[in-house]
């Protein structure tokens, strides 16, 4: 009976730290450990100009203000010269990080620095202050559209906003111009916004885009934009144009899922606008 | 008979420690929780240890979870890519486990054990930006404290929590969102508030990666079988990599000299509690925190594995949860 007994106390115990143990392992994120050798945080204060730092809005850029608060007790000029020094300086290191790296975790994603999250704030006050900004002045064409490349849903909005008080109805077509180089999730937002100022005029400019993209891009931008367009007006020939150029796609195996994908989107579209199109059937 | 009695002692001593191993989840909880002001108001469900079952906890958030994930993903149904679809509700089942034991806010009784205030003002956070942020977010800098001191607690009968974990306590929720990484889009917008709108955040930014692994998947060694075809169990664990490293790290699961491989494992365990719940296994952190579900919300969760399983379409449950 003694050794029944103390056999069962100390299995008991053997079992009940083995199970401490175990429930104590990776299993468990929410107390995953950490390494402070790793850390490259923000390092904003060491890449702004000194004219940005002298700014009276520095502080406020620094400490994650929101965009319609960052000027708001700036003189005219004092805005111009916080949004346009950050902004020049931002545009060009965000894409490296501008000396982040990844966290104490090991996480880091480029759409989402301090840099990045930064330079969107930038944008997004520059779009609300436009005129009192002097943005004509400082923002450019060329600037405003390599933003559309980002992979920051925020930053694009913000780039597309700016070249649309920049460019007025010609912004239209730089962005179409632009789209052409967009890859994954920057084509079909680009393309999205586009559909808020499509007309009877620019409507056809944007199908021959489709159509380009379809014979260029991969798979995954050519479906980013496809799943956006199926209330965009379309005839059969354009169908049928923008469907040839995903024939190089049908016979490929490996992409079998994507060509599902395209022909359900493409057959909605079609549908929409009363015509029947099967993509397969198209490329035999 | 001294000896005897000195065994009984350990022998109860020892039931005790399991009975406190039993309880682990609300161990883990106690370090990484935070303390909700009184006349904050917040969105549910609510966490509560004893009587989760009985308030049907488990439920709850499995019904958010599926609801929101099918939002998200019900267009790979529509083109006809059951896969990725039930791959993507099965990911949803699986990464708030895993981050965060499934709970986002706790209701505990108000005593001193269950209160500390580092963790509410966010003092143990190494970086000075997330520190920054988290502050702003939650420590009233601009707005009303939504975490307070013990303090401002003093004599209240529960305490409402929020889970902000990870090591230094910059990691908020059922989804463990960095205040360094997430701050713009989802604490400054106060999505911390809701248990819905922090899944649908979360949910969202994993359907980022996995939309993108699973379009491009024949671009990556780790993801295609040997024939070719997509390997979606490689696919929900690549997925879960690159949100807890970042989008350049879609394989790092597959290689298992990668410092943070023992990461990859351990989601791999939580993925296949998630696989074993067509088969009698239990939903939840561990067997002694399981979370019942009521038979319909037990079937619908069965039939995302049965049909993640078998490639197959066979969901009347699953509608019938998304209908309500």
């Amino acid at each position: 009976m003694l050794k029944k007994l103390v056999l069962l106390t100390f299995s008991l115990i053997l079992a009940g730290g083995v199970f401490f143990l175990a429930s104590s392992d990776s299993e468990v994120e929410i107390v995953s450990p950490i390494n402070t050798t790793s850390i490259k945080e923000n390092q904003l204060s060491k890449v702004l100009p000194k004219e940005v730092q002298e700014n009276k809005g520095y502080q406020s850029l620094l400490a994650s203000t929101a965009a319609e608060d960052l000027t708001k007790d700036l003189s005219q000029s004092e805005s111009r010269e916080l949004l346009q020094k950050s902004f020049e300086t931002l545009s060009a290191c965000y894409q490296t990080g501008c000396g982040q790296g990844p966290d104490h975790d090991g996480f880091y994603d480029p759409s989402l620095t301090v840099a990045t999250i930064t330079l969107k704030r930038v944008l997004e006050a520059t779009a609300s202050n436009f005129d009192q900004s002097q943005a004509k002045e400082w923002l450019t064409e060329e600037a405003l559209s390599e933003f559309l490349l980002s992979e920051n849903k925020g930053l694009r909005k913000a780039a597309l906003e700016n070249l649309f008080k920049l460019k007025g109805d010609k912004a239209f077509e730089v962005v179409l111009e632009k789209t052409r180089d967009l890859e994954g999730y920057g084509a079909g937002d680009a393309v999205e916004d586009l559909l808020t100022q499509l007309n009877e005029e620019n409507r056809s400019s944007l199908i021959d885009s489709i159509e380009l993209l379809g014979k260029e891009k991969d798979s995954f931008t050519i479906l980013e934009v496809l799943e956006r367009v199926a209330k965009v007006e379309v005839d059969l020939t354009q169908i049928k144009q923008i469907g040839q150029g995903l024939c190089r796609f049908v016979e490929v195996p490996t992409e079998a899922m994507n060509v599902k994908a395209m022909n359900h989107y493409l057959s909605k579209w079609a549908e929409n606008n009363g015509i029947s199109f099967n993509l397969n059937s198209h490329c035999l | 008979m001294k000896v005897q009695q000195v065994l009984v002692v350990l022998l109860l001593a020892t039931l005790s420690f399991e009975t406190r191993a039993a309880s682990l989840i609300e161990k883990i909880l106690d370090n990484v929780t935070a303390n909700i002001n009184k006349n904050a108001s917040i969105e549910g469900p609510i966490y509560r240890h004893k009587d989760r079952n009985k308030e049907k906890y488990g439920d709850q958030i499995a019904t958010l979870l599926l609801k929101e994930a099918h939002r998200l993903a019900v267009g790979f149904k529509n083109e006809g890519n059951i896969e990725a679809y039930y791959g993507f509700l099965a990911l949803a089942l699986t990464v708030p486990n895993h981050e965060g034991l499934f709970v986002h806010f706790r209701e505990v009784k108000g005593k001193s054990k269950y209160c500390t205030d580092s963790r509410s003002t966010g003092e143990g956070i190494l970086s000075t930006k997330a520190k920054l942020q988290f502050k702003k977010a939650f420590n009233g800098v601009l707005k009303q404290d939504f975490l307070v001191k013990c303090k401002k607690l003093e004599g209240e009968r529960k305490y409402r929590q929020l889970i902000v974990g990870g090591a230094d306590g910059s990691d908020v929720g059922v989804f463990q969102l960095s205040s360094l990484w997430h701050y713009d889009e989802f604490l400054d917008k106060g999505g911390y508030k809701s248990v819905q709108k922090t899944i649908r955040y979360g949910l969202t930014y994993l359907m980022r990666g996995y939309k993108r692994a699973v379009r491009k998947y024949s671009a990556f060694t780790c993801f295609s079988n040997e024939d070719g075809t997509p390997n979606f169990n490689n696919l929900m664990r690549g997925t879960w990599s690159a949100y807890n490293g970042g989008p350049a790290q879609l394989c790092r699961f597959n290689n298992p000299e990668d410092p943070h491989a023992p990461k990859d494992k351990g989601f791999k365990g939580n993925l296949d509690k998630t696989f074993a719940l067509n088969n009698g296994g239990y939903f939840g952190f561990n067997k002694d925190a399981e979370l019942e579900l009521s038979p319909e919300v037990r079937k619908a969760v069965e039939e995302v594995v049965d049909n993640f399983e078998n490639k197959s379409d066979k969901s009347i449950a699953l509608e019938n949860l998304l209908a309500i």
